[in-house]
């Protein structure tokens, strides 16, 4: 394995909106790839005809039922809040159009 | 050069469950903000999500309804990405193995029927909810619509207009509520539809560039967004341009798509296994009983219609624009009423009367009973059917049986014949040049007799009787 490159790290910083200078970039990168040395060593196990693993648990269709509980009440909900004016959130002024889901 | 569009739509559908689709938060719309919400739907770190039986019960439910496959094993993944109204910075939604896939949806337009692919139908949590109406430049985020279930239903590129993709939505809006899954109420935002469109030469199998058009609050807003779209894409074209991949809002007011953001570098979502929601496994005897809770659908319901109760294709078109219609003109026949006259009534008086009042069928304050009440009323020529229509306006309004009506303001019929004689009598010896003209041959005059004669009677004279009556004493 080639391991990760300042550039692969700086897109990866982007994506979490992390902000990085050229120095804690470059040490992220020595880091990260050192981490990855280490786990290399899973590469070694056979996997050949092993079904990957999506869920560590081997539980399977864990619902509930469709019945309302009580929820937070709303003193409640504020109270980690750094902004807000008692109904809402507030948040820097989000410009339209960039909603996504 | 002569261009064709291509589009496809991406719906998003809340679904009606009780409680949102991972935490037990109540659903109620309008609520207070955040009045709604609880440690999971706020994205607090330690929560744990629980999937909604009832959502994939209902998503399975329009899968099937929409002849989608439905995925014997499936799960939930992380799609994530930065945005206020998401607090825990990814949504739990379903990338590479959706519930249901591969299906289809047949559409009316005009008349034609054209078959509309669809991709998939996969379940998600909806986002919080932004208001940008706080002052002081910033924005108030409501967590009530944080983890509300929603279903996001993804067509194939068939759709070719505007119109084709107003009816798609028009079919697809009648098919979730036959199933009672959503209330599709745009305006609330429990439905909420995005196009996918670009253009390309007639002929040409390549697909050109795409713009994605959101922020539309309508179905026919949708439309005239297409159809603008698609001549704004061919006009670019034409002047030696190149269409930008990129988002673009809709104006209602200007009539205009706006860009809104640019998709060069596209969104990066590192979608992944949700670790917290084990695995969905679906068997037979599951699909199998979803499929026979599914009620009479909308096209098989119409075919009904028209060969059970020989309505014409328009007539049962209308009767079953939506399931309470069809439901409340069953109901009418079923009290007793003949089929025609029942649509007849429905169509033509019934639904004049809730339109001008703003009222939905399923709210009328005529019952489907009264109504055939109504019909019998006429039937056994108590009352005529001019009176009828009285007697209906007068059932809107206060809810009471037609025969309490009649009884209360004397508008019973006059089949009594002495009474209708004297009646004619008097018109007759009212009018002696009229009479003297009709007798010279001016056949056309027998109206107005008619007419006076009801007149005379407060329109409740029998018409039939009247007019036998008439022709008698004026012709001997």
């Amino acid at each position: 394995m080639d391991g990760l490159t300042e550039h692969d790290i700086a897109r990866l910083a982007s994506s979490a909106q992390l902000y990085l200078d050229d120095n804690t970039r470059a040490q992220f990168t020595r880091e990260i790839n050192k981490i990855l040395e280490y786990v290399q060593v899973l590469e070694k196990v056979d996997t050949e005809g092993v079904a990957p693993t999506r869920h560590a648990t081997d539980r399977l269709n864990v619902f509930r039922e469709d019945i309302p509980q009580t929820p937070l009440p709303v003193e409640e909900v504020f109270k980690n809040s750094p902004l807000d004016d008692g109904s809402f959130f507030l948040v820097p002024r989000i410009i339209d159009g960039e909603e996504n889901s | 050069m002569q261009y064709e569009a291509v589009i496809g739509m991406e719906v998003h559908v809340e679904i009606n469950c009780k409680s949102k689709v991972f935490c037990g938060c109540p659903t109620v719309f309008d609520a207070p903000p955040n009045s709604q919400t609880c440690p999971l739907c706020l994205g607090m770190p330690g929560g744990l999500p629980v999937l909604n039986r009832s959502m994939v019960d209902k998503s399975m439910a329009v899968g099937l309804a929409l002849n989608c496959r439905i995925a014997r094993e499936t799960r939930m993944d992380r799609k994530n990405y930065f945005y206020p109204d998401l607090a825990k910075n990814y949504q739990i939604s379903q990338d590479d193995q959706p519930l249901c896939y591969d299906g289809y949806l047949d559409v009316d337009v005009d008349g034609e029927m054209k078959r509309i692919g669809i991709t998939r139908a996969h379940m998600e949590e909806d986002t919080a909810r932004n208001s940008h109406t706080v002052g002081g430049g910033q924005s108030g985020v409501d967590f009530n619509r944080s983890g509300v279930a929603l279903l996001e239903i993804v067509t194939e590129p068939d759709i070719r207009s505007a119109q084709e993709a107003f009816a798609y939505l028009t079919a697809l809006k009648q098919l979730l509520q036959y199933l009672d899954v959503s209330d599709c109420n745009m305006e609330e935002g429990s439905l909420r539809a995005e196009a996918n469109i670009s253009v390309r030469p007639v002929g040409s199998d390549k697909f050109g560039t795409k713009t994605e058009v959101k922020n539309v609050a309508s179905f026919s807003g949708v439309q005239k967004a297409i159809e603008f779209e698609i001549a704004r894409q061919i006009k670019v074209l034409n002047d030696g341009g190149t269409v930008l991949q990129e988002t673009r809002g809709w104006d209602a007011d200007k009539g205009v798509t706006l860009s809104q953001r640019l998709k060069e570098s596209a969104q990066e979502y590192r979608y992944f296994p949700e670790p917290d929601v084990p695995p969905i496994v679906v068997d037979d005897a599951w699909i199998d009983a979803i499929q026979k809770s599914l009620p009479e659908l909308p096209t098989a319901r119409k075919e009904r219609f028209q060969k059970e109760y020989e309505l014409s294709a328009y007539d049962a078109h209308v009767m079953t624009l939506s399931r309470a219609m069809a439901d409340y003109y069953e109901a009418i026949v079923k009290a007793g009423a003949d089929p025609k006259k029942a649509a007849n009534w429905l169509m033509v008086e019934l639904l004049a009367l809730l339109a001008d009042a703003k009222v939905e069928i399923s709210d009328s304050p005529v019952s489907p009973e009264n109504l055939a009440a109504l019909i019998g009323l006429i039937d056994t020529n108590v009352i005529n059917g001019k009176i009828a229509k009285e007697v209906l306006v007068e059932m809107f309004k206060t809810g009471a049986a037609p025969a309490a009506i009649v009884e209360e303001k004397g508008l019973g019929q006059i089949s009594d014949t002495s009474a209708l004689e004297e009646a004619v009598q008097a018109v007759i010896e009212a009018n002696p040049q009229q009479v003297a003209d009709y007798r010279a041959g001016k056949d056309k005059i027998f109206g107005y007799f008619v007419g006076q004669v009801m007149k005379a009677t407060r329109g409740k004279g029998n018409p039939q009787l009247v007019n036998e009556i008439l022709r008698r004493e004026l012709d001997s």
